[in-house]
This record gives structure tokens, sequence and C-alpha cells, in this order.
């Protein structure tokens, strides 16, 4: 429109058409760098859960950060490697927060991959868009697969024994001094008698720890083995029952804590058969 | 919450209104109706969400509409057809259903009919609206962003406040550049399709024109429309007359204009140099006014003739402006011997007590000078009278007007005078132009009307072209035309004058001139002298400034350091972009760096105190800088 109107100013000399004209120019103008400015000193954190399992849903939390001082943002779209979210506005030196629900691919440690933002603003003509970095890495567990009984059908069987840790539910398996130990722990009794706070010390009620060999859980290929593999580590640790892995000559010892687990995961997600 | 849609739709009908005002008045009867009944129907069909005009039923009206307007075309209405055509097409999408794709148009649209505008009107009236459309277009632009984007968006109120305040942006300086754009974009002296251009309404005119008969001027003096501006000092009273043509032949009673003889050459003598721009309005006539005597005209091309009359090469149909050099109060000397016959040649039919007079003056005066003298005091001893009605209208008019009903306006004045003139053997010739005109003192310009459209004699005494006016005789000098101007019109006539001269008149001329004034002020540029006392404060004032400035400088000089780090470590390990939420520690731990986490340890030390880093921690992050960049 504004070549078509430029020519005919400059072919009828015509000075209202020039203004016009003018007008149209200052306005592509100011476009441009408002559009340039929209997108500008923006920064995206993304916030992944720590359990990431291969082809299932996860939500993902993106933070749009405005660092400008007076402009704000607007209509700005982040483009994640599996989904987008339109954030429709951010004033200046503020924050907008969104979820998406993101499906990985294929297990292992990778990075995030670029993360895109793209603005239409202040007029739809143009698509101005950018790529703010996320260096960070995430790792996609296997899909968990329920696994099959086998040999005697007590694989995955659960039972209780005594634990040598601590705990709080099992019997008495010594008396020990105060070391700020919930208060229904203190042996009243004793204290009062040797004037100093006893507690008791309960042994940690326990299934027996089950260690997973990779090798031989059932299943057709690596994948469904190691599937297998998360299905039951997650199952035990439902189950309160310490658990180890086996990978080839490799040997984690059991154990009960979340941090174990993601151990546990993190090791077969990036599981490579020698 | 507010619905996106609804201020679209406000936005629309503004736009609409904006760009239908100045083509109004050049749109045919049916169609000043259809359009603000469709602009109604559309405001009702918007509230009601209901739009009984659907798309196909539309496209095929817009089609129909199209070509009867289109079959029309022709080079002399190619204007008015394709105008029409665009504000049907407008008054159709008005009445149907709007999604992003209508609002789009009807903005196109809207631009479209304001600039089919400039082809047929060149008043203010374009800047006004031109402001408040592009407002309407640029704010409805980015709100049909949002639109695109989800089309039942609704906002809250601080939402929309954040996004009008950065829309509201756009026309701003989209106006402001508009004027930079104005004034380098490239212009033609000669535009290939200036047929296409508005002729303005006073072109169909024309002014002073080369043949006076009694009445002509009189039947002038009702006319108020604008002849010219003159753009100059303000003149004593007796000297603003502005010479249009001479009249150097009578034919019974009609003066008219034939070429000067041949021979002729006039020089100026005396007088103070002025110089005037000349304005004039659009005419169809060639005649260029000039404050009499005129001695250089520049800025168009013309055709000079001996006699001081000017004439443009073609007629002045569209608006120009040219400059004028006139000496005030200069006397028009004859060089050489003059053409006395073709100067005192008089009608066939002279009317005998005329003749008896002139007989009377030529025996008794004893030279030209005296001649004139006594037809002077002949003129002022008839007590004539100046008037607008009951004019002398017979084929003797001039004995009419002296002898019996002694009123008249000016051209009786003049034509009786310089007749006598001639009957007593003194060369005369009438010279038709303006005579006064209402000065505005605000832009220092003459405003002259038609209505002052006047004509003086010229007579040959003593070498000299002696200007003679014989209407300031006239016993009843109270009913003159007088021309003032009121504060409201001489503000209202400001504006338009400098609309003509900044925008309707600049071209390429303008152009260069501008450029050259801004070379030649370059090449003078100087210093500006202030005062002894001022120099101080100005000293003070940029030491001021400069203290702030570095103060600024110092607080600031430690935020960049954690952007420095990122970038050198981004180097170093070839990572991607380090997003800011990442922690100096972090980033780190993750590349394993000892120096970088020297650096984090030393940054955050400082950070987390909230204290300024000290001068040894900032000299040795810029060492683990340089480390890091090795």
């Amino acid at each position: 429109m504004t070549l078509f109107l430029g020519f005919a100013a400059v072919n009828t000399g015509n000075n209202l058409l020039y203004l016009l004209v003018s007008a149209l120019l200052g306005f592509m103008a100011v476009s441009g760098v408002l559009g340039r400015g929209n997108i500008a000193g923006l920064s995206v954190a993304v916030e992944v859960p720590d359990e990431i399992y291969d082809a299932r849903s996860t939500l993902v939390t993106v933070r749009l950060h405005n660092e400008k001082r007076l402009l704000g943002a607007f209509l700005v779209r982040v483009i994640l490697p599996d989904g987008n979210l339109l954030f429709t506005a951010v004033g200046p030196r503020a924050s907008a927060v969104a979820s998406l629900t993101c499906t990985f691919s294929g297990r292992g440690t990778r990075p995030l991959g670029e993360i895109q933002l793209s603005s239409p603003f202040p007029i739809n003509f143009f698509v101005r868009r950018a790529t703010v970095g996320e260096s960070r890495a995430i790792t996609v567990f296997p899909a968990p697969r329920r696994c099959p009984p086998a040999g005697n059908g007590k694989a995955v069987a659960s039972g209780e024994a005594a634990n040598d840790a601590r705990g709080y539910e099992g019997d008495i398996s010594r008396i020990a001094d105060y070391r700020g130990e919930p208060m229904k722990l203190i042996h009243w009794k004793l204290s009062a008698r040797q004037d100093e706070l006893k507690v008791r010390e309960l042994s940690a009620a326990a299934c027996e720890p089950l260690i997973i060999d990779l090798a031989s859980l059932p299943g057709n290929h690596l994948e469904e083995r190691l599937g297998h593999a998360a299905h039951l580590i997650q199952y035990c640790l439902q189950k309160n029952r310490p658990v180890g892995l086996r990978l080839g000559s490799r040997m984690i010892a059991p154990a009960l804590s979340r941090g174990h687990k993601l151990r546990l995961m993190t090791e077969l997600a990036n599981y490579v058969p020698a | 919450m507010y619905r996106l849609k609804t201020l679209l739709n406000l936005l629309a009908y503004l736009a609409s209104v904006l760009c239908i005002a100045p083509l109004f008045p050049y749109l045919e009867r049916p169609v000043q109706a259809f359009l603000p009944a469709a602009l109604l129907a559309g405001i009702i069909c918007d509230r009601l969400d209901y739009y009984p005009l659907r798309r196909v039923p539309a496209a095929i009206l817009s089609s129909c509409l199209f070509f009867f307007y289109a079959v029309g075309i022709s080079r002399e209405q190619m204007v008015h057809s394709v105008v029409h055509i665009i504000v049907l097409l407008l008054a159709v999408r008005l009445v149907t259903e709007k999604s992003s794709r209508n609002y789009l148009q009807l903005f196109v649209l809207a631009v479209f009919a304001l600039a089919g505008s400039t082809l047929l009107d060149l008043s203010a009236l374009f800047l006004f609206c031109l402001i408040l459309l592009v407002l309407a277009v640029t704010v409805g632009l980015v709100l049909l962003t949002f639109h695109s984007a989800d089309a039942d968006l609704r906002l809250t109120l601080p939402e929309l406040r954040r996004i009008l305040a950065t829309a509201l942006v756009l026309p701003a300086v989209s106006l402001v550049l508009m004027l930079g754009f104005f004034v380098i974009l490239p212009r033609t002296n000669h535009p290939l399709w200036n047929f296409l251009n508005p002729t303005p309404a006073a072109a169909s005119t024309a002014g002073i024109s080369d043949r006076i008969e009694p009445g002509d001027v009189a039947s002038m003096g009702e006319n108020s429309a604008i002849a010219f501006r003159a753009e100059g000092e303000d003149l004593p009273a007796e000297e603003r007359y502005w010479r249009g043509t001479v009249l150097n032949t009578m034919e019974g009673n009609t003066w008219v204009r034939h070429e000067p003889p041949t021979r002729e050459k006039v020089r100026l003598a005396g007088g103070r140099p002025i110089t005037q721009t000349i304005y004039p309005e659009p005419k169809t006539d060639r005649l260029l006014v000039a404050l009499d005597p005129p001695e250089k005209l520049d800025g168009v091309r013309f055709q000079a003739s001996a006699d001081m009359v000017h004439t443009a090469r073609r007629p002045l149909v569209q608006r120009t402006r040219y400059a004028v050099d006139s000496r005030l109060g200069g006397k028009i000397q004859l060089l050489g011997a003059a053409d006395r016959e073709f100067y005192q040649q008089p009608p066939a039919s002279v009317a005998p007590r005329l003749r008896s007079l002139a007989e009377r003056i030529a025996a008794e005066g004893r030279s030209d000078r005296h001649r004139v003298d006594l037809l002077r005091e002949f003129f002022l001893a008839q007590k004539l009278a100046y008037a607008t009605s009951d004019l002398p209208g017979s084929e003797n008019s001039a004995e009419e007007f002296l002898f019996e009903k002694k009123r008249g306006y000016c051209e009786h004045f003049a034509s009786s005078f310089g007749l006598l003139l001639r009957l007593v053997g003194v060369p005369a010739r009438l010279v038709g132009g303006y005579h006064g005109g209402e000065y505005n003192a605000l832009a220092g310009y003459y405003l002259v009307k038609e209505s002052a459209a006047h004509v003086w004699v010229e007579a040959l005494v003593e070498g000299n072209w002696m200007r003679i006016d014989p209407t300031g005789w006239a016993q009843n000098p109270e009913a003159l035309p007088r021309h003032e101007f009121g504060a409201w019109r001489q503000l209202l006539d400001a504006f338009d004058y400098y609309w003509t001269r900044a925008v309707i008149t600049y071209d390429l001329g303008s152009q260069i001139g501008l450029l050259r004034q801004a070379n030649f002020q370059m090449r003078d540029w100087r210093w500006p002298r202030l005062p002894a006392p001022a120099w101080p404060v100005f000293a003070g004032l940029l030491l001021l400034s400069t203290l702030l400035l570095l103060l600024r400088r110092r607080r600031n000089r430690d935020r960049g350091l954690p952007d420095a780090l990122r970038q050198r470590v981004r180097a170093k390990y070839a990572l991607g972009p380090i997003p800011l939420s990442q922690g100096l520690l972090e980033l780190a731990i993750q590349v394993d760096d000892p120096l970088c986490r020297e650096f984090a340890e030393i940054y955050n030390r400082a950070a987390f105190r909230d204290r300024p880093l000290r001068s040894v921690e900032r000299r040795r992050l810029r060492q683990l800088l340089r480390e890091l960049a090795k």
C-alpha cells in the first residue's frame, strides 16, 4: 500500500499524498523498532520436574521475565521443542508464569534445546523471532512397564524383616542419649532415673532389599527391560523396599531414598550396553 | 473486562467517518445518503451481533457496485469513479460481519479513501483527518494483532491501559517522522499524472481580465473569493496597489489590451526596493499580480511586457508561488520617445459634452501636468460619489457618469478619467489589478480578495508613467471598501496560509532551497555569544552534568560483570545461550571451572551482603575474566 501510494505521490506531485506516504513510512519505521523492542530484554526460565518419563506427558512451567524498564512485552509466544505458550502482556520489570504439558521422546540426558520467542506485535504483518538459551540438561527416564511375574512368581513379593537402620516403627533396639529425637521416643522413666534424657532407638521396619539385574529381567529387547526395571524401582520404593541395580558388572547398592531413586532412574536413562 | 472486538468496532467507525469527511461533498447524492445509513446499520448489526448481509451476497453487491462505477471510468472521471468504488466497498464492509481480515480490509480502504480525497480537495481539513486516521488505524492494527491471536480476548483495565499506552507510541512517533519524511521524499517538477490533481473551485473563475467594460469590476466587488496572498511587510495605505494588466486601447465603451508599442522601453527610478512572495489562488487566467511597480519576478515561467505586465506561460490552475521585487514609490520612466499616438487614441465616437470639456481643458492647460491637475479639479468639482448600485450603463457611460448620475464604481472613475486624459492630449492607459488587502500581522502577509479588484489610471507626464487613482477623489470616502481582519479570521487564515505555503506549494525548488539554506548555516556556524555573567552558570551546569554522568557510570560499572562472565564461559566451553535465571555458582559447578567458581564466590559475597564490590575484589574479578578469555 505504501509503495503504491508512494508511486502515486511521485507521479502526481500531490503533497497531500506525500504527507500520507510519509505517515505510512513513519508508521513502518516505528512498528519495526517497537516490534524489535518488544522481543528484546526478555528471559525465559523453564522449570521441569525431576522425573521425566519417555513419551509421558510432563507439566513444564515457563516463567517469562521482562527486564525492560519502560516497555511492556506483548503477545510473546515461547516456543519449546515440544509445544508453545502465549503470554498476552508482561509489564516492564515483571514476570508471568504459565504451564504446559510436554512429552519428551527417547530416554537419556540431553539439553532441553533451544527456546524461541516470537511475537507479531505491534502489527500482525511480520513475526519477530529471537532465541533464548536454555543450557540446562534434562534426563528422560525410560517409561515404566509393568513387569510380569518371573520364576517363582515372587520376584516382586514383599515381606518384612528387621533392619539395622534406625527407624520409628520397629522394636526397641537400644537406649541412647537424646540428640533431638521426637518427644515420643524419649524414655521418661529411664531419663528420670539417670538425670539425663534417654531415648528409645527403634529398628526401622523394612522389606527385604531387592537387587534388580537388568540382564535377567524379562523383555524382548533392551528398552523393554529398562521399562520393566523402571517399573520395579518405582514399585519397590513405593512399598518401602530398598532397591539396588546391577547393570552388567556395575552394582548399585540397595537404598530407599528419593535421591537413590533418581540415581537409579538416571542410570537406566543413560544405560548403554557394553 | 473489556472486549477487544468492541474497541475495534469503535476504531473502525472512527476511521470510516474520518476518511469519508473530506470526500463527502464530492460524492453523488445517493452515495451520500447510503454511507451514513451503512454506518448506522453496521453499528446496529455489531450491537446485535446479527448480520443479515451474509458473505456471498455482500461479495456480489460489492462486485456490482464495482462494475457500475468501473465502466464509467474515463480520463476526466477517473478519480471520481475510483473514489466512489472505494467508499462503497467500505460501506458494504461496515454492514457485514467483521473478522480480523475484514477489519484489516476496512482500515486499508479507509487509508485509500483518504488518499483519494487528496485528488479532489487540498484544504487543511485533510491534516485533521490524517492525524486522527493515523491514530485510529495504528491503534486499530495493534488491537487487531491481539484479536488475531484470540478473537474472544477480553482485557482487564490495567492490561488495556498498558497496551494502549504502547500502541499510542505508534501514531505519536509516526506523525513526528512524517514531517521528516515529507521534507526529504524525492519530488519532481514534472509529474506524469498531473492531470489527476484537483482543480480547485476557484480555478473555474478568472480574475482581472484584459478587457474592462463598465460594470465588470463592480460585479467582482461581490466576489469574496481569495485572489492571492502576498507575504511581506505592512505597506502604507497609498502604496497598496497590485498591478495586474494594462488596458491601452479604447473600443467604444470598453478598454482592452493590445500589445504595447514594440519600441517602448521603460525603467524604474527611485523608490524603496521591497520583496514579496505571492501565493495566487488557482485561476484560469495567466496574469501574475505584483506590487506596483514591479521590477523583477522569479519562481514561475512568464513573459514580461514593456508596460510591466507579466503573464505566466501556463494558466495558474495549480497552487504555486513566485517572488516579486518591487520599488515602493518608484517611477516608471520611459526610455526614448513615447508613442503618444497609441496612448492618445480616443474611441470612435465621443459624447459632445466630453469633447467640449476636453477642448476647454486642452486650451487652458499649459503642460501635460497642468492638464492633469485641471482634470482632477474638474472631477472634484463634479462631486462624484463612489457607489456599487444604480451605476451608469448606457453607451455613453462616461458622460452619464460625469454629468448625470455622478455615481460610479472604480472603473467609471478610471475609464472616464483615462478617456478625458486622451482627449486633452495626455497619453493615458488603465491599469487593472487590486487595491488594498487585509494585512495579517500574525503571519505577515496580505490577503487580497477578488472584491478588492480595482482599476486606476497611468498618465505619461514628463516622461514618467504617473499613477493616478481618480476613485480616491470620490466625495464619500467612507463608502470605499475597507478590508480588516477579525482576530479569529486572522488566526484561521494564517493557518490556511501556512498550510498552503508549507505543504501545498512545497516542491523540488523548496527542497533545494532548504538544502542550500542548511549548507549556508553549516558553513557560517558560530557558537552562540553568551553574555559574560552567563559563562559561570554555563560552565557550572556542564561540570555538574559531567559529574552526574561519571557518578552514574561508577554506580553501574559492576552490573556488567556477571554478563561478562557468562560471555567468557560461553565462548570458552562452546555453550549455548546461558539463561539469566542460572546463578553464577550454578554455572561454575556446571562447567567445573575453578576460575569461574572463584569469580562466583567473590561476586556473590558482595551481592548477597548487598554491598558494593571492593576495589581489590573488582580488580581480581577483572583479572579472572581476562584469564577466562585466554
